[in-house]
C-alpha cells in the first residue's frame, strides 16, 4: 500500500484510494504569541488563517486544518521541505513536529461516498452539517480520523498509519454490505 | 375464516409458499405471517406461557401477545417472534413454541389443572428449599415447562451494520398524523426523516376499506410527500429508543440487520394508539381478537376472520368494524354497555343486518376454539353462537418514546388512557398518540377524544376463573387481586410479582387493564395508581443488530506496525497485544511457541537479535518549558538531563499509584522524545493534554503524538554493538554510552539510536521513520542480528526483573515495586502528595519479589505461607521458563515481600488446578549489577 492504491473496481459508484505519505506537520503556538506567529506562517505558505475549527484553509498544493485553538495541521500534496518552512516561520513562538509518516490519506470519491461514511462516522454529512470545504475530527470504529469534505461527493480522510490496513478492510467490507 | 376475493393490499399475482409446523401453506406478497395463517384457516397458533392454553391471533401488530413463533432455521432461527410483525416471504418457515409433543396435543396443558395452586408468585413461595442450591434444580424443569422458544446457540449469521442519520425533524410513525407532520416540516424547509415500522405508509388508514375518506386523505398526503425532496422515508424500521441529546435508535430487521442511530433537532412522535380488550372468563380463546385487528385483516389483507361475529365495544370504534364485517358477509351482533345510540346510527347499523344488544356486555366465552359467548344485560342473559369475538375496549396511546425521554404520562378520564405528560424541548406528540382518536370520516365529536359518544370505562366485564389480564404471561384478574392482597400494591411491584407487562409485547394490551384492576382493588384512582417506567427498547431487538458488524475479528480494528508485512514474510507468528498485531515468535527459531521463544532468548543472551517494538507510545515534546513538563509528570528529575542523553522515568497517577514508565531522550535544548508502554500510550497522551489544557496552561510546550511516525526496533545481545558497527561504523557504535542518544543514518534512513536495555543485555532502540522501517530491519538482519518476538521479549524482561503491564496494574506504588528511591524530594510532581497517604505507606503492602520453582508457574496464581484463604498473601504477575537459569521464574506481589526473601511459599492456581512450592527471592534474577547492559 505504498503507492496510490485503488481499492475498489474501476467503474464502481465509489472510488477509494490510499495515497502515499505526504509532507504533514503539526504546529503549536504558544499562548499570547499565536496571532503574530500564525500570521507569519499564513503569509509564508500563502493561506488565510481559518477563523474556526471547521473550515479548511487551502494554500498552493496544500491544506491547513485548525485542529485546536493553538494548533494547526499542515498537509502538502507535493514533496517540499514543509517542516523547515514552518519552523522558520514560527520561530520561537511555537513548536513544529513532522508527522508525515504517522498519517495516511484515504480519498473517497463517488455518489455513494456519503452513504458509506454514514456507516462508520456519526457526523452530519447533510447540507446542514459537514459542507464542502469543512473538516471534522472524529472516530471511525477504534481509530481517530480527520474527515475533509472536498466536494459533495469527495472526501479526504487522514487516518493513523497503523490503522490504515484495517480501515481499508473496513471500507471494503462495508461497501460489500451496501451491495447486499 | 376465508380470504375474500376483492379486498386487501396483497398482490395476488405473487403467491408465496411457506410452512407452519411443517405444513405447506400459501399466502401472497403483502401478507403478514399472521394474515396468511388466518387466510389458510389456521386459528390455533401457540400455547400460553404458563398454563399451555390454546391461543390464536389476537392483534395485528406489535401488541400481539399470543402468536409467538420461531422463524427460520439453525443459527438464523429467531424465537419468540410475533407472527403479526413478520412480513410473509417465499420459503418462510415458522414453528409454534412452548408445546409438547405438538401444538394440537400439548400434554403440558395438564398444568392448567393445577391453576388454582399456581397463582401469582407461586415460584417464590414454593421452590424455596431445602437449600439455596435447590433452585438450580427446580429452574431446569420450570424453564422446560413454562417458557418461550429456545434461542439459537450460534452467532446470528445475518449480516449487520450500524448507520448514522441526522435530520432537523424526525417523525416517528407514518400514519395520517405522521405524514401530515412530516409534510408541514418539509414545507418549512426542514430536513425530515420519516420512520415507519410497517412496509407501507398509512398506519391505521390502511385498515379502512377501499374508498374510505381516510384512504383518500392518505393518497393526497402521499402525493404531496413524494414531491418533497427534503424528506427521507425509512420503512420496515422500528424506532425503539430515545436517548440523550436528541438521539434515537431504530432497527430494520431485513436481510441485513440495520441499526440506525438518528440525531434529530426536533422529534414528532406519531406512534399511534393500541387497542385493548376486556377481562372476562375465556377471553383468551382462539377466535377472540381485538376489533381493530379484525378490521385490519379484513381491509388490508382481505381475510374475513369469522362468519358469525360478535363485536363488543365500550367506545365508538367498534361500530365501523361491525359494519365492515357485515358488508363482507358476516353475521354480526354489536354488544355495547351504553344504552344510548342516536337514531341515524342505529338505522345505519340495523340496515346492514347488525343485531344490536345495547346496555349489555360479554361476560364469558366458551369453546376450545370460540363457539359461544355469554351476553349479559341489566335484565337478561343469553348465549350467542359465534366464531369471532371482536373486542373494542378503548385505546392506549403509544407513549413509550416520549416517556423514555422523561415525559411522565398523565391519566385522562375522557380517554380512559394515559396521555403524554410534559414533553421535553424539541419533542411533540401528535395524532392518536396524543389522544386524538378522531377519524377523518367523523362529524360531530367529543372534543377530547374525537368520538361522538363518550367512552364508558369498562375493564372487567365478567367474573370467574381464567379471566386474563395479560395473555402473554397468563396473568389473570385473580392474580392481580392476589398481588394486592399480599401487599404488592405498587405498580412496579405488581409487575414484578405477577410478570404483568413483561415479555415481547411489553403489556401493550394489558398494562392499563392491570392498573385499572389494581386501582379498583386498592380503592384508588388509576391516576393515583400510576404506571410503570418505560425503558428502551420499545420493541424486541436482535442482539446481532446491536452488535452490528463489530463482531468476531471485526470487534476491534487491528493496528499494524510498519514492519507487519515484512515480519509475516519472515515467518513471524502474530498475536494480539491490545489493538496491535505483534510478532509473537519466528518459525525460523522453532516449530512452536515454546521452542522458538526459548531459542530466541538464547540468541539474545548469547549473540544479538532484533524485535519490533514500534508499538511503544512515542511523543515529541517541544518548547521552552518541556523540561518543566517532564519534571511535573515524572517522579524523577529532568532538569539536568543533557542533550544527547536519555533517562528512564516513572510517572504516578493523581492518587499516588504508579501510572506508567518509559525512556525519554533529549533531542535538543527544548526538544525531547518520550516513550511510554504500549498499553498506556493513549492514556498518557490524554492525561498530558488534559493537564496542559487545564492546570498547566502557563507552560509553553507542545506534545505531539509520533507513535505512528516512528518505527522502533530493539537490538539486544552481547554482539549488538558489532551488528551496529557494521551499519554505522565502529566508532559511532563504540562511542554511544549507556543511555546515550545518537541521531545518524542507517541503511540510508535517518535514525535515532538510544542505548537502552529492556532485556538486561547490551541493547539499543533504533527509531526510524515508519516507511524506512523495512529497510532498516533488513539491514540489521543482514548485519547478523537474529529476530525475536513478543514472547521472548516478555520472558527476557522477567529474567531481568523489569516491571511491565502485569506489575503496573494501577494498584502498586513506587515502594511496592522497589522504586521509592526514584522519587525526587526537590520538586513537585503528579501524585506526590497522595503517595504519602498512610495506606500507601503501610508496611504490609504487597511488594515486588521474584519466585523460582521446579514446576510451571502462571500469572494470577495465589501465594500463601499458610492455608489458602481469600486472596492469600499475594499473586503472580508474570511467569516464564528461563533457559538461562534452567528453572521456572515469576514476578509476584507478596505481602511484605522484601522481608520474605529466602522463604518457601505455596502457589495455588485454581484456574489450572496447580499447587506447588516456590522460593521467594530478589526479582532481579539475572545480572542484578547491570554489568551486561552496560557492557
Amino acid at each position: 500500500m505504498d503507492d496510490r492504491h485503488s481499492i475498489l473496481d474501476q467503474g464502481a459508484a465509489l472510488q477509494l484510494q490510499l495515497q502515499p505519505c505526504r509532507p504533514l506537520v503539526q504546529v503549536g503556538f504558544w499562548r499570547g504569541a499565536r496571532g503574530a506567529a500564525a500570521l507569519r506562517l499564513a503569509e509564508a505558505l500563502a493561506f488565510e488563517m481559518p477563523a474556526d475549527g471547521r473550515q479548511v484553509a487551502g494554500f498552493p498544493d496544500g491544506w491547513a486544518y485548525r485542529i485546536a485553538p493553538d494548533r494547526l495541521l499542515l498537509l502538502s500534496d507535493r514533496a517540499r521541505p514543509l517542516l523547515q518552512e514552518c519552523r522558520s516561520a514560527v520561530g520561537q513562538d511555537g513548536a513544529v513536529s513532522d508527522i508525515g509518516h504517522a498519517k495516511r490519506i484515504l480519498d473517497l470519491d463517488g455518489s455513494e461516498a456519503v452513504s458509506l461514511l454514514t456507516r462508520g462516522i456519526a457526523i452530519d454529512l447533510g447540507p446542514a452539517g459537514l459542507t464542502p470545504g469543512a473538516f471534522a475530527q472524529t472516530r471511525l470504529h477504534d481509530a481517530s480520523i480527520l474527515v475533509h469534505r472536498l466536494s459533495p461527493e469527495r472526501f479526504r480522510l487522514l487516518i493513523p498509519t497503523s490503522f490504515a490496513a484495517a480501515l481499508v478492510d473496513w471500507f471494503v467490507e462495508s461497501w460489500a454490505m451496501m451491495q447486499y | 375464516m376465508r380470504r375474500l376475493p376483492d379486498r386487501g393490499e396483497i398482490d395476488r399475482a405473487r403467491p408465496l409458499r411457506f410452512r407452519f409446523d411443517g405444513r405447506a401453506l400459501t399466502g401472497y406478497a403483502g401478507d403478514s405471517l399472521a394474515s396468511a395463517l388466518l387466510a389458510n384457516g389456521v386459528r390455533l397458533v401457540g400455547r400460553s406461557f404458563k398454563y399451555h392454553r390454546p391461543r390464536g391471533i389476537y392483534a395485528a401488530g406489535l401488541e400481539e401477545p399470543n402468536a409467538l413463533v420461531s422463524i427460520g432455521r439453525g443459527d438464523a432461527r429467531r424465537p419468540n417472534i410475533q407472527a403479526t410483525a413478520v412480513p410473509l416471504s417465499e420459503g418462510l418457515e415458522a414453528v409454534s413454541q412452548n408445546r409438547w409433543p405438538s401444538l394440537h396435543l400439548d400434554l403440558q396443558s395438564l398444568t392448567g389443572l393445577a391453576a388454582p395452586l399456581t397463582g401469582a408468585g407461586f415460584y417464590y413461595k414454593t421452590f424455596m428449599g431445602p437449600n439455596a442450591r435447590a433452585w438450580m434444580l427446580y429452574e431446569h424443569f420450570i424453564r422446560k415447562a413454562a417458557g418461550l422458544g429456545p434461542p439459537p446457540t450460534g452467532p446470528d449469521p445475518r449480516p449487520a451494520e450500524t448507520l448514522h442519520a441526522h435530520c432537523r425533524v424526525l417523525v416517528v410513525g407514518a400514519g395520517l398524523a405522521g405524514i401530515a407532520a412530516a409534510l408541514e416540516a418539509a414545507r418549512e424547509g426542514d430536513s425530515v426523516l420519516l420512520v415507519e415500522r410497517d412496509s407501507l405508509l398509512g398506519g391505521a388508514a390502511l385498515s379502512t376499506p377501499p374508498g374510505s375518506q381516510e384512504r383518500a386523505h392518505l393518497e393526497t398526503l402521499l402525493t404531496a410527500l413524494a414531491a418533497q425532496s427534503n424528506v427521507q422515508v425509512l420503512t420496515n424500521t422500528q424506532v425503539f429508543g430515545t436517548y440523550d441529546h436528541g438521539c434515537f435508535a431504530a432497527v430494520e430487521e431485513g436481510e441485513v440487520l440495520q441499526l440506525w442511530l438518528i440525531r434529530a433537532e426536533r422529534a414528532v412522535l406519531a406512534s399511534g394508539a393500541l387497542e385493548r380488550g376486556f377481562v372476562f372468563p375465556g377471553n383468551d380463546r382462539p377466535g377472540v381478537m381485538l376489533a381493530g385487528a379484525a378490521r385490519t385483516y379484513l381491509n388490508r389483507y382481505g381475510v374475513l376472520c369469522g362468519e358469525r361475529a360478535v363485536v363488543f365495544q365500550n367506545n365508538d370504534s367498534g361500530e365501523a368494524v361491525a359494519l365492515e364485517l357485515a358488508q363482507a358477509g358476516a353475521a354480526v351482533t354489536l354488544v355495547d354497555p351504553r344504552e344510548n345510540l342516536d337514531a341515524e346510527r342505529r338505522k345505519s347499523l340495523e340496515s346492514a343486518g347488525i343485531i344490536l344488544r345495547l346496555g349489555s356486555r360479554i361476560t364469558a366465552a366458551f369453546g376450545r376454539r370460540l363457539r359461544v359467548v355469554e351476553v349479559s344485560g341489566a335484565r337478561d342473559r343469553a348465549r350467542l353462537p359465534c366464531d369471532l369475538l371482536c373486542l373494542a375496549g378503548g385505546w392506549s396511546p403509544v407513549l413509550h418514546l416520549a416517556s423514555q425521554a422523561g415525559a411522565r404520562p398523565r391519566w385522562s378520564d375522557p380517554h380512559a388512557a394515559f396521555l403524554p405528560g410534559s414533553l421535553p424541548g424539541g419533542m411533540a406528540v401528535v395524532g392518536a398518540a396524543a389522544g386524538d382518536f378522531r377519524r377523518v370520516a367523523d362529524g360531530e365529536v367529543v372534543p377530547e377524544t374525537g368520538w361522538s359518544r363518550p367512552l364508558q370505562p369498562l375493564w372487567r366485564s365478567g367474573e370467574g376463573p381464567m379471566a386474563f389480564v395479560d395473555l402473554q404471561n397468563d396473568v389473570t384478574a385473580k392474580d392481580v387481586r392476589q398481588a394486592h392482597d399480599e401487599g404488592f400494591v405498587s405498580v412496579e411491584h405488581l409487575k414484578r410479582y405477577t410478570t404483568l407487562g413483561m415479555g415481547s409485547d411489553q403489556g401493550r394490551t394489558s398494562n392499563v387493564l392491570g392498573l385499572a384492576l389494581m386501582a379498583e382493588a386498592s380503592g384508588r384512582t388509576i391516576a393515583e395508581t400510576g404506571t410503570t417506567t418505560f425503558r428502551p427498547p420499545y420493541a424486541a431487538v436482535s442482539l446481532g443488530a446491536l452488535a452490528g458488524a463489530e463482531v468476531g475479528g471485526a470487534f476491534h480494528l487491528r493496528r499494524r506496525t510498519p514492519l507487519d508485512s515484512l515480519l509475516r514474510e519472515e515467518g513471524a507468528v502474530m498475536t494480539h497485544s491490545g489493538l496491535w498485531e505483534r510478532a509473537w515468535y519466528f518459525r525460523e527459531n522453532g516449530p512452536d511457541l515454546e521452542s522458538a521463544s526459548c531459542r530466541e532468548m538464547e540468541i539474545v543472551r548469547s549473540d544479538a537479535a532484533i524485535s519490533d517494538v514500534s508499538t511503544l507510545g512515542k511523543f515529541e515534546i517541544e518548547g521552552p518549558d518541556a523540561a518543566e513538563l517532564l519534571n511535573r509528570l515524572y517522579c524523577n528529575g529532568w532538569s539536568k538531563l543533557a542533550v544527547g542523553k536519555a533517562r528512564w522515568g516513572v510517572m504516578l497517577r493523581d492518587d499516588g499509584y504508579v501510572f506508567d514508565d518509559g525512556t525519554t531522550a533529549r533531542l535538543g535544548e527544548t526538544r525531547y522524545v518520550m516513550t511510554t508502554t504500549t498499553a498506556k500510550a493513549e492514556q498518557v497522551l490524554s492525561r498530558i493534554e488534559f493537564l496542559l489544557q487545564t492546570a498547566w496552561r502557563d507552560l509553553r510546550v507542545q506534545v505531539c503524538d509520533v507513535t505512528d511516525h516512528w518505527a522502533a526496533i530493539a537490538l539486544s545481545g552481547p554482539n549488538a554493538r558489532k551488528v551496529l558497527a557494521k551499519l554505522i561504523g565502529a566508532e559511532q557504535a563504540r562511542d554511544l554510552p549507556f543511555l546515550g542518544l545518537l541521531e545518524t543514518e542507517l541503511a540510508g534512513a535517518p535514525v535515532r539510536l538510544i542505548r537502552v536495555s529492556f532485556s538486561g543485555e547490551l541493547g539499543y532502540e533504533v527509531y526510524c521513520p515508519a516507511q524506512d522501517a523495512p529497510s532498516v530491519w533488513r539491514a540489521l538482519r543482514r548485519a547478523g542480528a537474529g529476530a525475536y518476538g513478543l514472547e521472548a521479549l516478555g520472558a527476557l524482561r522477567i529474567e531481568k526483573g523489569h516491571v511491565s503491564a502485569g506489575e503496573l496494574d494501577g494498584r502498586t506504588t513506587l515502594d511496592d515495586l522497589g522504586l521509592a528511591a526514584m522519587a525526587s524530594r526537590k520538586k513537585a510532581f503528579v501524585g506526590q502528595v497522595m503517595a504519602e497517604r498512610p495506606g500507601l505507606q503501610a508496611k504490609d503492602r504487597k511488594q515486588l519479589v521474584g519466585l523460582t520453582a521446579e514446576t510451571p508457574l502462571s500469572s494470577g496464581a495465589v501465594l500463601s505461607f499458610g492455608p489458602f484463604a481469600g486472596l492469600g498473601e499475594g499473586r503472580i504477575t508474570a511467569a516464564t521458563w528461563s533457559p538461562s537459569l534452567g528453572c521456572y521464574l515469576a514476578l509476584a506481589l507478596l505481602r511484605d515481600g522484601r522481608a520474605q526473601h529466602g522463604r518457601e511459599v505455596a502457589v495455588h492456581d485454581p484456574a489450572r488446578g496447580r499447587l506447588c512450592k516456590a522460593l521467594v527471592r530478589d526479582p532481579h534474577f539475572l545480572d542484578p549489577e547491570g554489568v551486561r547492559q552496560r557492557g
